[in-house]
């Protein structure tokens, strides 16, 4: 991430948000029937963009807090637990909207997580 | 054998008497003349076009729309024996029993039946278009088209309901119907129903004047009178009948011509399914070939809960081989003929994706087609009744001096609302159960008002209602104040409920039928 997307942003949240990002990453694989799969056969533009294009509406900070309130649903994370997070954040109505696409929460987190581990 | 007489070619009685007139041949009139054609009744049935379409009494039908933008009056309805069923295409299903109890807190009104009333002439109804009741059962369908009851989304949620439109064979009313069969039946063509005669106290109709468009006129008489004109024509009429009462027969509640409603849909916004997880039976291309129509509504919990008007979503696959398809047909066609640069065209479209280039290939072959990757909303919304959507009279007059029908349609904002929140809970709740994703459009007054289309369902306009400060007709379709008009068709019903309305018109025909064999036989 270059200098001056970080600014507002102390190191510590950063490097905190990117320990959490490791642990989205590899549950980022886990999910069931992949969001970036899915949006890549119909076109759209997968995890990572979809992150960028997260931190650059809600800004950094804000992008930051989204992967960090998620922390305790990626930790140790299955196939099971998340699909349960992500079908509970549609149902309670625990959306944003990316591009026209209607994500849960979490898989923005998720998102957005990919970014921040690069 | 019953008298097909043509009032342009075989002339037009100055005074034709019969028991029973019925105005409009459509599916309505063809209903009631059969179902008392085993009675002692004579029965007329003023048919204003012939045998088939023509330009001159079609263009009888012309009028302006003054508000939102709608189908030209002209071609959403026909004018010849039949009506409109002959475009019709034929989807049954009743409706649910929320539509007939009213949600005041809506602005919808009750209709004065409800659903265990009207069911036994629903199930007659389904019967005489070849359809069995319990095939309405999404369950059962999908049964017998091979897919797994546990595919059902009702299975897995208590927000959506798979309803189910069973297509019926026999469309048309004449090939259903057949009044040439019928012996106490008389049908007059290309005689066109210009004025309801009102007697002085305007409490009964005295006759109905019958003009040709060659100039021929005549008058009907009978002690029963039936409009069955279609659900804008029959508005026209009535309000046009204004030398007794002048603000239209039977309008003292205001009502008449008013709340036209229309079953409206738009296509919009995508659905990318994860692959194995969207059942094929809710893919609209596999419904046509088994000529069924699964579609997914939403709970009546979740409509109350949410305030929302009856919505369906279908799913209309996208083809993301169109190119490569065209592309491969332009090759074959030109394969003998002299090269031309435009194949170049079809040569990049090939290489550009040789993914769907070998899917195309692959079906040529005779492989199974992978399931679609990409599908088009397809939402429909039963309109909320609206006093400004209505039919008012023209000052343009047609062919036969007649006023024609204005159409002055408009959404509201609960119609509005119930195609964004309804997409919302859609896309939410199959998004929940991991069916796939969507990319939504943005459903705001613009975007419905620049798309919206009505399916022709033309419902509202002479409504029903116990109460004669609030309908036109009472529960037996009889004009209010008027001891022998009723009224047939769509037109009569006081809400447009989630169903289309052929079936229902033709249950509410029967059972009009049946109470004019009680009180006149």
């Amino acid at each position: 991430m270059s200098r001056s997307s970080t600014r507002g942003v102390s190191r510590r949240a950063l490097l905190a948000a990117s320990v959490s990002a490791a642990a989205a990453m590899s549950a980022i694989a886990l999910m069931p029937g992949g969001v970036a799969e899915a949006l890549r056969a119909a076109g759209g533009r997968p995890g990572q963009a979809l992150g960028q294009a997260i931190i650059d509406r809600v800004g950094l900070r804000t992008a930051v807090a989204l992967v960090r309130e998620h922390e305790a649903v990626f930790a140790g994370a299955s196939a099971e637990s998340l699909s349960g997070a992500i079908a509970a954040d549609f149902r309670a109505g625990r959306t944003m909207r990316v591009d026209g696409w209607m994500l849960s929460r979490t898989e923005c987190a998720a998102c957005v997580a990919s970014v921040l581990a690069t | 054998m019953a008298a097909f007489i043509d009032a342009l070619t075989e002339g037009l009685p100055e005074e034709i008497q019969a028991d029973v007139c019925i105005v409009g041949g459509g599916m309505a009139g063809h209903t009631i003349a059969t179902q008392l054609s085993n009675t002692p009744l004579r029965i007329l049935v003023l048919e204003s076009g012939g045998l088939d379409i023509e330009g001159a009494t079609q263009g009888l039908y012309l009028g302006n729309n003054t508000g939102l933008r709608y189908h030209d009056l002209g071609h959403c309805r026909l004018r010849y024996l039949g009506g409109t069923s002959n475009h019709w295409a034929g989807f049954c299903r009743p409706n649910d029993e929320m539509d007939y109890l009213g949600r005041p807190e809506l602005g919808l009104p009750a209709w004065p039946i409800n659903q265990a009333e009207l069911t036994p002439y629903i199930e007659r109804a389904a019967s005489l278009l070849g359809l069995r009741f319990e095939g309405f059962d999404p369950r059962y369908q999908f049964e017998r088209a091979g897919f797994r009851p546990s595919e059902l989304m009702d299975t897995h949620s208590d927000t959506l309901v798979t309803k189910l439109f069973q297509i019926a064979g026999t469309l048309r009313a004449t090939e259903l119907f057949p009044l040439q069969d019928l012996p106490n039946v008389q049908v007059l063509l290309h005689a066109n129903v210009t004025h309801i005669q009102l007697t002085p106290n305007g409490q009964q109709v005295d006759h109905v004047v019958v003009k040709t468009l060659d100039g021929k006129a005549g008058r009907a008489r009978a002690p029963v009178f039936i409009l069955a004109t279609h659900g804008i024509e029959n508005a026209r009429l009535m309000l046009a009948s204004n030398d007794i009462a002048p603000d239209g027969i039977g309008n003292a509640s205001d009502q008449l011509g008013r709340n036209f409603m229309d079953h409206v849909y738009v296509h919009c916004s995508q659905f990318v399914p994860v692959a194995g997880r969207f059942p094929l039976a809710y893919d609209m291309k596999e419904q046509g070939a088994r000529r069924l129509n699964f579609n997914l509504g939403l709970s009546e919990e979740t409509l109350r809960r949410e305030g929302l008007l009856q919505i369906y979503c279908r799913f209309r696959p996208i083809d993301l081989l169109k190119t490569q398809r065209l592309a491969f047909r332009h090759l074959n066609e030109g394969f003998f003929q002299p090269f031309d640069t435009a194949l170049l065209e079809d040569i990049a479209a090939v290489a550009s994706s040789l993914g769907n280039s070998a899917r195309v290939v692959g079906e040529k072959l005779g492989m199974d087609p992978p399931p679609p990757e990409l599908y088009l909303l397809d939402l429909r919304i039963e309109q909320a009744p609206n006093p400004n959507s209505r039919i008012t009279l023209s000052e343009e007059l047609d062919e036969l001096g007649n006023r024609r029908a204005d159409l002055h349609w408009e959404l509201t904002e609960l119609d509005y609302h119930t195609f964004q929140r309804g997409q919302e809970i859609v896309a939410s709740e199959l998004s929940a159960l991991g069916v796939g994703r969507f990319q939504l459009d943005e459903l705001t007054p613009e975007f419905i008002n620049e798309r919206v289309i009505g399916h022709y369902h033309h419902t509202g306009t002479t409504r029903m209602s116990s109460d004669p400060g609030q309908g036109v007709v009472d529960a037996d379709c009889k004009v209010h104040g008027v001891g022998n008009l009723y009224v047939a068709g769509s037109s009569v019903f006081p809400t447009a409920g989630y169903s289309g309305p052929t079936m229902t018109l033709m249950s509410l025909a029967i059972r009009l039928a049946d109470h004019l064999k009680e009180t006149h036989v």
